[in-house]
C-alpha cells in the first residue's frame, strides 16, 4: 500500500535518535525503490496539458486541390472530334504515365521520424482519365465519346520506404480472366485505400503511388498525350500511434 | 537505477550535513524518477486523459432523390431544395434529416499557437443510380456522362458562436453512373450501386489559417453533374464518422 506515513514522531526538546530518523526516511526510500504505482497518482492526475504534443499520437498529412470542372464536364472529357473542351490536364492534377510502372503521385510523399509505433495510413483520391476511345450503346445510335473502353485500368497503392504494401493495391492484380483484371476502370472513380502497419524506429517515407495496369495484350501501348489516367483531388494522411 | 540509500549508522551522530544530504538525495531521486522506480502497468485509464476529444457517428438508411445541379468546383452556393442549383445536404427531405454530426465545439486554439488538434472525417455514400425518368432504354439512364459529386463541409466559427458551413473542394469526389466492365458499352441500364468513400484529416493550424477557431460539426453535401435537365440521382445508405485527436502536425 503506497500511502506513506512517517513511522516516528519527533518531540520538541528531545534528541533525535538516528534509528527513528532511519525509519522515517526508509518508508519514502522503499516507495521510490520501485514501489511507486497506480495508487500514487490521483485519478485524472494527468490532464491534456501534462501530455507533450504528440506523446501518444501524431498526425501527418499532404493534400492537393484540383479544379477538375469546366462548367460542363470534367476537363478531360472529349467531344465527338476527340477534342478536349476543357483544355486537358488542370493545374496540380497528376497525369499517370503509360509506362505501367509505379510512380509517386505528385506531392503525395511524407518523410518523418518515429519511434516504435503503428501507422494508420489513408490515401483518398479522385481518379479521372482521358481517352480517344468511344463507346456505342447496343442497338442504338447513341455514342459516348472518350469512354476509354479499352483502357486497361489504374492501380493505386501505399508505399512505405519504397516498399509496396501490396494489400492496399486497388484491383485484383490478376488479368488472367478479365480485360481489366489488374486495375479498376471506372469513368470517374473516387477511391480510398488504407492500412495499419507497424514500423521500426528511424526515418521513414510514406507515399501514395499509381500505375496504369497492363492490358491483356501485353504489347498494347497508349499515347500519353491522349490516353491516360489522372489523379486529381487527393490527400495522404496518417496517424502515428504509440 | 533505483535510489541506493545508506542508513545513518547506529551510534553515529546525525549531523545537519548528513540529514541535508539524505533529503537532497531523496529530492534528486524524486525529481528524476527512473523507470525502475515505478511499478509496471502503474498508469491506468483513470489517470491519463483520452487522446480523443470528440467523436460522433450518423447513419442514414432512407433512400433519397436529388436533382440539384453541380455548378462549379469552387462554388459555394447552397441549393434551397434538392431540386435547386448548388450543393444540397445528403439526407431525406421527409422526414427531414441529413448526414451530419453535431458535437461540442473543438477548440483549435487562439493567438498564433494552434492547439495540437487533428480532426478526422470519414463518410461512405451509396450512390444507387443516376437516371432520367421516362427515358427509353440505353438513352440516358445511368449514362456515364452524369456524375454524383460529394464533398465535406465543416461547421466552423471564429468565436464559438457565429458558425458558418465551409466547403472543402479538396475533399470533392465525383463518380459516374457507370458500372465497371466497360467492354464496348459504357452506357448500361443497370443501377450503378457505387459506394463513394470520402476521407479527410484536418489540422488545427489549417482551421486557423482559414480564419476560424472552433469546429462545431461536419456533414456531406452532394450535387448532380450533368448536361441533362431532370437527371435524378438516388442515394441510399450513408454514414459519417468524425473524431478529434490530440495530435500535432509534425511534417
Amino acid at each position: 500500500m503506497p500511502i506513506v506515513i512517517p513511522k516516528k514522531g519527533f518531540t520538541a526538546d528531545t534528541p533525535i535518535d538516528v534509528n527513528d530518523m532511519n525509519e522515517n526516511v526508509e518508508v519514502f526510500v522503499q516507495e521510490i525503490q520501485g514501489s511507486l504505482g497506480e495508487h500514487n497518482w490521483a485519478a485524472n492526475a494527468f490532464n491534456s496539458e501534462n501530455l507533450e504534443d504528440g506523446a501518444i499520437i501524431r498526425a501527418y498529412e499532404a493534400r492537393e486541390s484540383v479544379n477538375w470542372y469546366t462548367g460542363l464536364a470534367s476537363k478531360l472529357e472529349r467531344d465527338s472530334s476527340g477534342f478536349v473542351p476543357g483544355g486537358g490536364m488542370p493545374a496540380d492534377g497528376h497525369k499517370v504515365s503509360t509506362r505501367y510502372e509505379w510512380e509517386t503521385i505528385t506531392d503525395m510523399s511524407i518523410v518523418f521520424t518515429a519511434g516504435n509505433s503503428i501507422l494508420w495510413i489513408t490515401f483518398s483520391c479522385q481518379i479521372d482519365f482521358s481517352s480517344t476511345e468511344n463507346s456505342t450503346a447496343s442497338g442504338t445510335a447513341v455514342v459516348t465519346y472518350g469512354t476509354g473502353k479499352d483502357l486497361p485500368g489504374l492501380q493505386v497503392g501505399i508505399f512505405i520506404d519504397g516498399e509496396l504494401v501490396s494489400e492496399t493495391v486497388t484491383g485484383a492484380m490478376d488479368r488472367s480472366n478479365d480485360t481489366r483484371g489488374e486495375g479498376h476502370h471506372f469513368r470517374r472513380d473516387p477511391t480510398v485505400i488504407d492500412c495499419v502497419v507497424p514500423i521500426a524506429p528511424g526515418q521513414h517515407v510514406v507515399s501514395a503511388r499509381a500505375r496504369m495496369a497492363r492490358h491483356t495484350d501485353a504489347d498494347k501501348s497508349y499515347d500519353s498525350d491522349t490516353d491516360f489516367y489522372a489523379v486529381f483531388n487527393r490527400q495522404l494522411y496518417f496517424l502515428e500511434m504509440r | 537505477m533505483p535510489y541506493d540509500w545508506t542508513r545513518f549508522s547506529e551510534g553515529d551522530a546525525a549531523t545537519a550535513a548528513d540529514v541535508n544530504d539524505t533529503f537532497a538525495n531523496l529530492r534528486d531521486e524524486v525529481n528524476d524518477l527512473p523507470e525502475l522506480s515505478i511499478q509496471p502497468r502503474s498508469l491506468h485509464h483513470a489517470h491519463i486523459p483520452s487522446a480523443v476529444g470528440i467523436s460522433g457517428f450518423k447513419a442514414i438508411t432512407t433512400a433519397s432523390t436529388y436533382t440539384n445541379r453541380f455548378i462549379g468546383f469552387l462554388d459555394t452556393a447552397y441549393a434551397s431544395a434538392p431540386s435547386g442549383t448548388g450543393w444540397w445536404r445528403v439526407g431525406p427531405m421527409s422526414p427531414p434529416d441529413q448526414l451530419r454530426v453535431v458535437h461540442a465545439p473543438v477548440d483549435c486554439g487562439g493567438g498564433s499557437d494552434p492547439e495540437p488538434i487533428s480532426y478526422v472525417a470519414m463518410a461512405n455514400i451509396q450512390m444507387k443510380k443516376i437516371s432520367l425518368p421516362g427515358a427509353g432504354a440505353n438513352v440516358a439512364e445511368n449514362d456515364v456522362r452524369h456524375h454524383g459529386v460529394f464533398q465535406f463541409q465543416l461547421e466552423l466559427s471564429p468565436d464559438g458562436t457565429t458558425t458558418t458551413w465551409v466547403n472543402f473542394p479538396s475533399t470533392q469526389r465525383y463518380s459516374s453512373g457507370e458500372t465497371e466492365g466497360g467492354r464496348s458499352h459504357a452506357i448500361s441500364n443497370i443501377s450503378c450501386q457505387k459506394d463513394v468513400p470520402l476521407r479527410s484529416l484536418f489540422l488545427a493550424a489549417q482551421i486557423r489559417s482559414w480564419g476560424h477557431r472552433y469546429i462545431h460539426g461536419a456533414r456531406v453535401v452532394c450535387a448532380v453533374e450533368t448536361n441533362y435537365l431532370g437527371i435524378e440521382m438516388d442515394l441510399h445508405r450513408c454514414n459519417l464518422s468524425v473524431f478529434s485527436l490530440r495530435a500535432p502536425k509534425v511534417n
